[in-house]
C-alpha cells in the first residue's frame, strides 16, 4: 500500500508547490525567456555551435516552465 | 512553398492549437501560447524545412519584438499603479458623475469617457475593473455596468495602453508608424460613435439614445478626431488618452447644458455615491482620512502628457533621449524550401527614448509627487511594485510565447502560405469583409489586442499584398477588428465580474457584451467595404 502511495503523494505535493509558486515559477520562466535568446545570439555569432545548443536547450526549458506553471 | 491543403492545414495548426487550448481546454494564454510554440516549432523544422540558425536566430528576433512590447506594458502598468495606490484614479471616477443629474450623461461620462481614459492610461483590464463599480454605484445593476464599461472603451484599446498594440502591429510588421496610423485612427474613430450610442442606449433606453444624438457626435468627433491628430504627428502613445482626455473636457462643459444637467425621467438620483456599502464608492469608515485634490489626483497623467509631447516634439531633447540604442543585426535566413528572410537590423529599442522610458520617468516623477502631498500609506512603493510584477509577469510570458511562434512562422514561410490560402478561398472583393473579424477573433481568443496582432497581423499583411490591396488599410481593420474583439474576451469580462460580485454570472456577460461587440465589428466590416477602395 505505501509502495503506490508514495509516488501519488510527490505528484500530489509536487502540484501543491507549484500552484503556491506560480508566480515565482512564471518570473523565473520568463527571465529565462528574455535573457537566453541574447546569450543565443552570442554563441551564434561567434560561432559557439555547442554553447548555441546548449542555449537554446535552455529556451526550451524556459518554456516547458512556462506551460508546467500553467 | 506550394499551396497545398496539407501545407495550409498544418501552417494554421499553430493558431488552431491557441483556440483549442483556449477557448476548449479554458487554458490561459502564457499556457497555450507556450503549446502553440512547441507547434510551430515542430511543424517549421520537420514541414517547412527551418534550419537550426533560422530557428535560432528567429528566437533572437522574436525577443526583441517581445522586450518593445513588454517594455511598455510594464511601464504602463507601473504609472497607473502608481496613481491608484494614491488614491487619484478613484478620485477622478467619483467626482466626474456628480456634474450632472441626467442618468444618461452620468453613464456617458463614466462608461464611455472616463472608462476610454483609463483604456488609455492602463488597459489589461483596469478600465473595467475601475468603471464598473463606479456605476453600480450610480445605481445600474452589476452586469449593466460591466458591459456599459466594456463597450465604451472598445474605440479607445488599439491607441490605449499608451499604444502598446499599435506599438506591436508595428513591431510585427516592420512597417513605420506614420504610415500604418491614419486607417487604424479613421475605422477607430468610427468605432468611437457607435461605442457612444451603445452605452447611451444602455444607461436609459431608445428615448435617451435620441437624446444623446447632439452629445454622442460632438464627443465623437472630438475624441476620435484628436486621436487621429496624436496618431498620425507621431503621437500615437497618447492617441486614446489625448482622444479621452479632450473628451472628458468637452462632456464636463455638455453637462452645463440644460439638455444635459438635470435629470429626467430616465434618470435616478446620486444619492448612492458615497455609501460605502457600494463597491467602488469612496470607504469613509477607513483609516484614510487624507483630502485629496483633483488637480493633484490628475498630476500623474498631466505630467505623462508633457513628457510625451516634450519627447516627441523637441528636437534636441529627443536626439539626446535616443542616443543610447538595442540593436542587433541579422544575417540572411533561407529555409529548406528556399524562403528567404533578408539580413539586416533586428526591431532597435531606445533605451531611453522609448514609449516605456517616458512612462517610468513619468511615474517616478507621479510618485514623489503623491509622496509630498501624503497620499500614499507606509509601504506603498513596494505595493505598487508588487501590483506591477503580479499583473504582468502572466501576460507577458503568453507575449513572449507568441511572438516566437508568429516569427517562427513568419520565417519559415508557414504565414505566407496560409495568406495564399485565405487570398484564393476569399478573393479580393469578399475578403475586405473578413479583416475585422479575423482581427476580433485573434482578440477574443487570447484576450488582447496585442496578441492578435502578433497571431494575425504578418498574415493580413501578406495576404493584403497578394490581393493588391491596401497593406495599412488592411492593418488598420486588422487592429480595430482586434481592438473591438478584446473587449468581448471571457479574461478581461472575469476580471470587470469579480469587481462588482458577479463572480458566477459571467456567462450573461458576455451573451450580452457579443450581441453589442459584434454589431461593433460589423460596422466596422461595413467601413471597411466602403473604404478599402479610396485608401492609397
Amino acid at each position: 500500500m505505501q509502495r503506490n502511495a508514495t509516488p501519488v503523494s510527490f505528484w500530489a505535493k509536487l502540484n501543491e508547490w507549484r500552484k503556491s509558486n506560480k508566480f515565482r515559477i512564471q518570473s523565473f520562466a520568463l527571465l529565462f525567456s528574455l535573457v537566453v535568446p541574447f546569450l543565443l545570439y552570442w554563441a551564434l555569432q561567434s560561432g559557439q555551435t555547442p554553447l548555441a545548443i546548449m542555449f537554446f536547450a535552455a529556451l526550451t526549458i524556459g518554456m516547458l516552465m512556462t506551460l508546467w506553471a500553467g | 512553398m506550394q499551396l497545398t491543403l496539407l501545407n495550409w492545414l498544418l501552417a494554421f495548426a499553430p493558431v488552431i492549437v491557441i483556440l483549442i487550448c483556449m477557448l476548449g481546454f479554458k487554458w490561459g494564454g502564457s499556457k497555450a501560447g507556450a503549446v502553440s510554440w512547441f507547434t510551430a516549432l515542430i511543424i517549421g523544422i520537420f514541414h517547412f524545412g527551418g534550419g537550426p540558425a533560422l530557428i535560432a536566430y528567429s528566437q533572437v528576433q522574436a525577443v526583441l519584438q517581445t522586450l518593445d512590447i513588454l517594455y511598455i506594458i510594464w511601464a504602463a502598468l507601473l504609472l497607473f499603479h502608481v496613481a491608484d495606490e494614491a488614491g487619484a484614479v478613484r478620485m477622478i471616477g467619483l467626482e466626474l458623475p456628480k456634474l450632472t443629474g441626467d442618468r444618461m450623461m452620468q453613464g456617458l461620462l463614466i462608461g464611455w469617457l472616463f472608462a476610454s481614459f483609463l483604456q488609455g492610461m492602463g488597459g489589461f483590464g483596469v478600465p473595467v475593473a475601475v468603471a464598473a463599480p463606479l456605476l453600480v454605484g450610480l445605481g445600474f445593476n452589476p452586469v449593466q455596468a460591466v458591459v456599459m464599461a466594456s463597450i465604451g472603451t472598445g474605440w479607445a484599446v488599439n491607441f490605449g495602453s499608451l499604444a502598446t498594440s499599435f506599438q506591436t502591429l508595428m513591431a510585427v510588421t516592420n512597417l513605420p508608424g506614420p504610415l500604418l496610423a491614419p486607417a487604424a485612427a479613421v475605422l477607430l474613430g468610427i468605432a468611437g460613435f457607435a461605442c457612444g450610442a451603445i452605452i447611451a442606449y444602455m444607461s436609459a433606453g431608445w428615448k435617451a439614445l435620441l437624446r444623446s444624438l447632439p452629445a454622442i457626435l460632438v464627443l465623437g468627433a472630438v475624441m476620435g478626431g484628436v486621436q487621429y491628430w496624436l496618431a498620425t504627428h507621431l503621437l500615437w502613445t497618447l492617441g486614446a488618452t489625448g482622444g479621452a482626455m479632450v473628451g472628458l473636457v468637452v462632456g464636463v462643459g455638455l453637462t452645463r447644458l440644460p439638455l444635459y444637467h438635470l435629470p429626467h425621467e430616465d434618470a435616478r438620483s446620486l444619492g448612492a455615491v458615497d455609501d460605502p456599502a457600494i463597491p467602488g464608492a469612496v470607504d469613509n469608515t477607513s483609516a484614510d482620512t487624507v483630502k485629496r485634490s483633483l488637480p493633484i489626483a490628475v498630476s500623474a497623467y498631466v505630467v505623462l502628457v508633457i513628457l510625451i509631447f516634450a519627447s516627441n516634439l523637441v528636437q534636441p531633447l529627443e536626439a539626446f533621449l535616443n542616443q543610447v540604442k538595442l540593436v542587433l543585426k541579422f544575417p540572411q535566413l533561407t529555409s529548406a524550401f528556399g524562403v528567404v528572410t533578408a539580413a539586416g537590423n533586428g526591431r532597435a529599442i531606445s533605451i531611453f527614448g522609448h514609449p516605456g522610458s517616458i512612462l517610468i520617468y513619468s511615474a517616478i516623477i507621479a510618485y514623489f509627487i503623491y509622496k509630498r502631498a501624503g497620499y500614499y500609506k507606509p509601504g506603498a512603493a513596494g505595493r505598487i511594485l508588487s501590483k506591477v510584477a503580479h499583473g504582468a509577469v502572466n501576460s507577458s510570458l503568453g507575449i513572449a510565447a507568441m511572438v516566437g511562434m508568429a516569427t517562427v512562422m513568419s520565417n519559415t514561410g508557414m504565414t505566407d502560405v496560409l495568406a495564399k490560402g485565405i487570398s484564393q478561398v476569399f478573393g479580393r472583393t469578399l475578403y475586405p469583409v473578413a479583416i475585422p473579424f479575423i482581427g476580433a477573433l485573434g482578440a477574443f481568443i487570447t484576450g488582447s489586442n496585442n496578441s492578435a496582432n502578433v497571431l494575425f497581423a504578418g498574415l493580413q499583411m501578406r495576404t493584403a499584398q497578394l490581393l493588391g490591396l491596401s497593406v495599412p488599410f488592411v492593418l488598420g481593420s486588422q487592429t480595430a477588428g482586434g481592438s473591438l474583439g478584446s473587449i468581448m474576451a471571457p479574461a478581461k469580462i472575469i476580471v470587470g465580474c469579480s469587481t462588482v460580485g458577479l463572480n458566477d454570472k459571467e456567462s450573461s456577460v458576455l451573451s450580452h457584451i457579443l450581441i453589442y461587440g459584434v454589431i461593433l465589428v460589423v460596422i466596422m466590416s461595413i467601413a471597411t467595404i466602403l473604404l478599402i477602395g479610396t485608401w492609397s
